[in-house]
């Protein structure tokens, strides 16, 4: 058999292939997905019109994320503050005194 | 050439009702009908239907001109979701799979003509999934080769090397209907 006779052997066998009709109801689910999805744009549009008015819904968004990378950024550069306790400190006086120290050494 | 669907997509994706309920006229019945035949269950080909559809309507505001045409990126999305669907398949049996009848030939090969229709549709679902795409959109959607390998993402070379293997395949797997399909044995 050649190439043409499979071809038309291949398009013969698809048009006898049943007609797989979409379930009923199927459009209006799609159509009710696109109000949600229409909802939900017009959701983020007004939060983003309130925090920056008058720019492109994703430019408020790129100013948030890009100020919570700096306050990482900052964050993990500084030092950690020491949990080890100060020396001297008026909160928390030592219990020895300069004499007492003085009478041990002798 | 002037694209009607152009002008719907950047329609619905400014919140056009009307425009949105178009595009699913156009295009839903031939992208659930593909998804069906690709993946064998309503349920399933319905689902892939919402994802493709969804990722539309997310995508309609900011949808170039200048890009794909929409019915080729529909059956694009729609194939890629058809294909992950099927990688994540657990194997089940094909009867079982593909909701059909039993359609193995009789002795006198007395088909009726759902039964032959499901005994086409248990072959194409035996085809690896690549060549099964292949042979739906050039033989059942008579779609061309250039158009085919664009949904496919494959060069032309590909899609003819697919389609030659996928008619060598099915054509295999329905010896036994080849007087039915019109064949002389």
């Amino acid at each position: 058999m050649n190439q043409m006779d499979e071809r038309d052997f291949a398009s013969r066998a698809m048009a006898r292939l049943d007609a797989a009709l979409p379930p009923a109801g199927m459009a209006v689910r799609l159509l009710a997905a696109y109000d949600a999805a229409l909802l939900r744009g017009g959701r983020l549009a007004r939060l983003a019109e309130l925090l920056w008015p008058g720019m492109p819904a994703w430019a408020p968004g790129v100013a948030l994320a890009a100020s919570l990378l700096l306050g990482v950024g900052v964050g993990a550069a500084l030092p950690a503050p020491t949990t080890e306790r100060m020396a001297f400190s008026l909160a928390d006086p030592p219990s020895a005194t300069l004499e007492s120290l003085l009478v041990e050494e002798r | 050439m002037h694209n009607p669907d152009t002008e719907l997509v950047a329609r619905a994706g400014h919140g056009d009702r009307a425009a949105a309920a178009m595009l699913v006229s156009r295009h839903s019945a031939r992208i659930f009908a593909l998804a069906r035949r690709m993946l064998g269950r309503d349920a399933e080909a319905e689902d892939v239907v919402q994802d493709t559809f969804l990722k539309l309507w997310t995508h309609a505001a900011r949808w170039q001109p200048g890009a794909a045409k929409i019915e080729t990126w529909l059956h694009r999305v729609a194939l890629n979701a058809c294909y992950d669907r099927l990688r994540k398949k657990r194997p089940v049996p094909l009867d079982e799979a593909l909701e059909l009848p039993d359609a193995a030939p009789g002795p006198d090969q007395g088909l009726d003509a759902p039964a032959l229709s499901a005994a086409v549709a248990a072959a194409l679902a035996e085809l690896p999934e690549r060549q099964r795409a292949a042979i739906l959109l050039c033989h059942h959607e008579e779609r061309g080769n250039i158009e085919a390998a664009e949904i496919l993402g494959l060069s032309v070379e590909a899609v003819e090397s697919l389609l030659s293997r996928g008619r060598r395949n099915l054509r295999a797997r329905l010896a036994p209907f080849r007087g039915l399909l019109g064949e002389d044995e």
